[in-house]
């Protein structure tokens, strides 16, 4: 039996070897991933127990306000320099440095453009200080560590990103104006030369407070303990000397990198990619149990001989099984090899979405390679089950004549449906090669609809996000027209995300043709028992920004009067705060804020705005949150919106490399523009199903032309040309993989359709991204014709005369 | 001297007598150690209008005079005219053309595409060609053969006769230069076989069709006009118009 089963495969080289391409790619890719993300992760882990070596005690300003990132430059609290002497003259610290330390440190090449996507880390440190140095995250890659007001040292990824070498001059803007510095070292972060996407700017501490805005402060200091002097010892000792309004923990416990937050990024991919990678072998094993069942079906001669000699059907249940282990066995051993490959693609393919992340020292992972043998040995054994059943099945005197093609089930009707709809065209425009291939596809239904359903899963996927994915926008779009009626938004680079620096706000404020320019800052501050986000208008802001009251009324010009505040209608609700409440609001310094709760706003579930749950007038904002940056800035022009003014605009915010200027519709969709790079993953998804479903419907050509023999032999005798003949094959292959996209897109429908109406009373919009779905169909065309080049040339090349005397 | 006697209907083209012919045919199989001669030099004419019975003994080279008469294969040797036209050297386009207008198939079994109705079966030919259909000359044919109520049947829900029905209408309806028939009653019961044939013979009384038939079946050969015997590739005898006794004599004769 096992020697028959293995001569099968041979002679079936075609059948086997796309089985085996199938397995191959569900195990690369779950290897892949794997291999990827858990190198991703000790990469992450060891960054912590290199950069946080040595810092025994970490103090910092304790605050009211916890450490979130729902508010880009939030405000947070730094204790005074003499901090730094008081934590150095306390008994058992053998070394003290303190630190500085930002997240909006752009770094900016000659023409403007700021380097990477942010974060974009600033240090300021007495790097000159060699016992000091022990306590910095950084190591010294070339060059000298950075001394003086001129001097900055930089990463060695975004050194070899943008070609930067040892004494070039760069820019560095870290809210304000940017100043320019000449590069006097290259350091590594630990041991690795990336931070995922982030950039790295060192300076020494004055610079960087001068830079920074932290004259006479410092975010942090860090010391090491004495030796002899226990780390926990020496973090009892210092908590005691300097009070309730200092923090003391362990370097890692602090995570002043916030390298937890890169541990849990990493988490995200890993479960994309392992999602990917179970996609990738669910279409397989559809491909292996059609490519198995075929065998079955065409073994069907042989199967009958085998019974009507002896065997029993567990012997031939047994042949189907060891084939489908054999086709395992092999995908697994070479999608290992191919996973590792795959991996350092990826990081590559994520590197180009902008998603760089650390990958120091790639290896496969035991669990990864256990994984991936069990996922590529089992899956295809349970696709095996069915044909084997029906192998089993075969009575020993089987008739030796052509099959009936099977009455189809319900799912097969349907199929049959879809395919006599998406083959009318070709009925139409391809003669009788066209409407012989539409009946082909129609008349084994369950056939068409197994080879198709690998291209489904990709397809439904695809529609479904990308149905989601322009909703979002659409909502967005019509959110900002709704709500915002300046002529120019003010924001930063980052997609319009990152805050806007209020010098360069000023700036505009000073360009010609612009007659006023509004500020909405924002903060986070705490209110009783939770937090909230914090908002701080102007009146020139309220002029074109508008707001949706539900109740209450709006303060003079919009703006909430003096001692009083909006909030939203969901944080009201969520923290049981009511009209003419009285609130009282902690920023991250410790001032507090009493205001009456005038009016309460509207705000939609999906806000792209994002301007905070409680709304302050600038006056008394402006006395206890951060007034560095803004939210955004709104521009109203004499003119109204013009290229000219435009330019103008961003002539005028020459000195501010990270801020950004353009027209409320297009801000509104650049704010969710990243939506686009998760569609990217999705399409990605959708190459894979196409791929795998290519090997599925040359399967299942190949064989039905093998089935068809005779018939294409009779149209042959009929007079079809080669060239028709091949056409019929190409049509049905087409249409076979439109039934799978069709198929797909009317799932992906249903799907976008019903989570749009779980949704809409938040306000998202059902918006039909006809482009991609005609894209959708155009790929499975192309796939279809890729798939149809061997099937029709072996149909093409089929002699007539074998045809028509087979027996 | 005064009377002149027409030997052909006057609608025929008198293009040429001979509808199909092949002079010098030889069909050798296989490399040059297996090599296995199944028609070493056959040289016979099938005047139009002529119902030609080809019979013979397994592998005498029946089948394979009629592939090469039909272009299905190519001969080793000799040449195979159609109508006049010389079929060597033709590539395959030009084969397939031909086979769709002057040339008819009837086949043993497995007839018809499963998945048109009789009526698209029997205009496959003309569609292949991209020509319109002429709806009297369906209605005529259809008529003919007895299928007008079945024309919307798939093939799985006629029977044997009722296929091979569709069949000759199909080889009919271009009106080829001469029909093919490989074992035409070969699986079907006498009653269904003997339309069949009855079908052929009309075919060639009332529209002077030529047809070349392969059978082992003496009451099929009975109908034609002529019965061609082979044995080992080579043509042994010949009877014009025989009796069915006699065919079954000269066969006994010729097997021996």
């Amino acid at each position: 039996m096992r020697r028959l089963a293995f001569a099968d495969l041979r002679a079936h080289r075609l059948r086997t070897l796309l089985s085996v391409i199938a397995v191959t790619l569900g195990v690369a890719l779950v290897t892949g991933s794997m291999t990827l993300t858990g190198t991703m992760t000790r990469a992450a882990s060891s960054l912590s127990d290199s950069a946080y070596t040595g810092v025994d005690a970490a103090v910092d300003a304790r605050s009211p306000v916890g450490e979130s990132s729902d508010v880009l430059g939030a405000t947070r609290p730094t204790l005074p320099e003499a901090a730094v002497s008081r934590v150095a003259a306390t008994p058992g610290v053998g070394v003290a440095a303190g630190e500085v330390l930002r997240d909006d440190a752009q770094i900016t090449r000659e023409d403007g453009k700021v380097s990477g996507s942010g974060p974009y880390i600033g240090v300021g440190f007495p790097f000159a200080d060699a016992a000091a140095r022990r306590l910095s995250a950084f190591h010294l890659d070339s060059g000298a560590w950075p001394t003086g007001p001129g001097a900055v040292a930089i990463d060695a990824a975004t050194a070899d990103h943008e070609g930067l070498k040892l004494g070039d001059a760069v820019r560095v803007a870290a809210g304000g104006a940017a100043r320019p510095f000449r590069v006097s070292g290259i350091v590594r972060f630990g041991e690795v030369k990336a931070l995922g996407t982030a950039t790295m700017a060192l300076f020494d501490l004055p610079t960087a407070q001068a830079l920074f805005d932290r004259r006479g402060r410092v975010d942090s200091v860090l010391a090491a303990a004495d030796p002899g002097t226990p780390a926990a010892t020496l973090r009892t000792t210092l908590a005691r000397e300097l009070g309730a309004s200092a923090r003391v923990r362990s370097g890692r416990a602090q995570d002043r990198f916030n390298l937890d937050g890169l541990k849990q990024f990493v988490g995200i991919i890993q479960k994309i990619l392992l999602a990917l990678g179970i996609v990738a072998v669910i279409v397989g094993a559809f491909t292996i149990a059609n490519a198995l069942s075929m065998a079955v079906a065409q073994q069907q001669r042989t199967l009958a001989l085998l019974r009507s000699v002896g065997a029993t059907r567990r012997q031939v249940r047994r042949m189907v099984v060891l084939q489908s282990l054999a086709i395992g066995v092999a995908g697994s051993v070479i999608g290992l090899a191919a996973g590792f490959g795959l991996a350092q693609g990826m990081a590559s393919l994520f590197t180009a979405l902008g998603l760089a992340l650390p990958t120091a020292g790639m290896q496969l992972s035991a669990g990864g390679v256990i994984a991936a043998v069990v996922i590529g040995t089992v899956v295809p054994l349970l696709a095996a089950l069915r044909p084997a059943r029906r192998a089993a099945r075969v009575a020993p005197a089987a008739a030796l004549r052509d099959a009936a093609d099977p009455r189809p089930g319900i799912a097969g009707r349907a199929v049959r449906v879809i395919a006599s709809v998406v083959g009318a065209p070709a009925a139409l425009l391809g003669g009788v090669p066209g409407s012989l291939a539409r009946r082909n596809a129609m008349r084994r239904p369950g056939r068409t609809g197994s080879t198709a359903i690998a291209l489904t899963i990709g397809v439904t996927l695809v529609a479904a996000v990308a149905i989601i994915v322009s909703g979002l926008k659409g909502t967005a779009r019509s959110q900002v027209a709704d709500r915002v009626s300046a002529d120019y938004v003010v924001a930063s680079q980052e997609q319009g995300w990152g805050p806007a620096s209020r010098d360069a706000l000023r700036a505009v404020a000073d360009a010609p043709g612009v007659r006023r320019v509004g500020t909405v800052a924002l903060d986070r501050a705490r209110l009783g028992k939770t937090e909230a986000t914090v908002a701080g208008v102007d009146r020139a802001a309220t002029s074109m920004l508008s707001y949706d009251f539900v109740s209450g009324v709006a303060g003079p010009g919009g703006v909430p009067g003096a001692g009083e505040a909006y909030v939203t209608d969901r944080y009201a609700k969520a923290h049981k705060i009511k009209l003419g409440d009285s609130i009282t609001l902690r920023s991250a310094t410790g001032e507090p804020v009493t205001a009456r709760v005038s009016a309460l706003t509207r705000e939609p579930a999906i806000d792209v705005l994002m301007i905070g749950d409680v709304t302050l007038p600038w006056s008394v904002y402006r006395s206890a949150f951060g007034t560095q940056l803004a939210r955004f800035g709104l521009v109203e022009t004499t003119g109204g919106a013009s290229s000219s003014q435009q330019a103008t605009i961003d002539r005028a915010m020459n000195a501010f490399p990270g801020a950004y200027v353009q027209e409320p519709g297009r801000w509104g969709d650049d704010q969710v523009a990243w939506l686009d790079q998760v569609l990217a993953i999705i399409i990605v998804m959708l190459a894979l199903a196409v791929v795998v479903s290519l090997l599925g419907i040359v399967n299942t050509l190949a064989l039905s032309v093998v089935e068809r023999t005779r018939e294409i032999g009779l149209l042959r005798a009929a007079g079809m040309t080669r060239r028709q003949v091949r056409r019929m094959v190409r049509w049905e292959s087409v249409l076979t993989a439109l039934v799978g996209a069709g198929l797909g897109i009317v799932a992906g429908l249903a799907i976008a359709g019903i989570l749009t109406m779980l949704m809409s009373e938040w306000g998202l919009a059902f918006v039909l991204p006809v482009g991609i779905l005609v894209a959708i169909a155009l790929v499975a065309v192309a796939a279809g014709v890729v798939a149809a080049v061997i099937p029709a040339r072996r149909a093409g090349r089929m002699d007539v005369l074998a045809a028509v005397t087979v027996d | 001297m005064l009377g002149i006697t027409l030997d052909r209907p006057p609608e025929t083209p008198v293009t040429t007598s001979v509808a199909v012919s092949g002079s010098g045919l030889a069909r050798r199989y296989g490399d040059a150690d297996t090599a296995v001669d199944a028609l070493r030099g056959v040289d016979i004419d099938v005047p139009r209008g002529q119902y030609v019975a080809v019979m013979g003994p397994s592998g005498s080279g029946k089948s394979t005079l009629m592939h090469l008469l039909a272009g299905l294969d190519v001969p080793t040797e000799g040449i195979v005219r159609i109508d006049g036209e010389d079929l060597s050297g033709l590539s395959d386009d030009r084969l397939a053309k031909l086979r769709r207008t002057r040339v008819g198939f009837i086949f043993q079994s497995y007839n018809l595409v499963p998945t048109l109705s009789a009526e698209e079966n029997v205009v496959l030919p003309l569609e292949l060609a991209g020509e319109r259909v002429d709806s009297a000359w369906l209605e005529l044919v259809l008529d003919r053969v007895g299928l007008t109520a079945r024309r919307d049947h798939k093939p799985a829900e006629l029977s044997g006769g009722q296929q091979q029905r569709v069949a000759v209408a199909r080889a009919l309806v271009t009106g080829p230069a001469v029909l093919f028939a490989d074992e035409p009653t070969g699986n079907l019961d006498s009653r269904s076989g003997a339309e069949v044939l009855g079908l052929l013979r009309d075919a060639v009384d009332a529209d002077g069709q030529t047809i070349v038939m392969v059978t082992h079946d003496p009451r099929a050969a009975a109908i034609a006009d002529r019965v061609v015997f082979l044995a080992d590739g080579a043509i042994v005898r010949e009877l014009h118009s025989p009796s069915e006794d006699l065919v079954i004599a000269t066969m006994a004769e010729v097997t021996a």
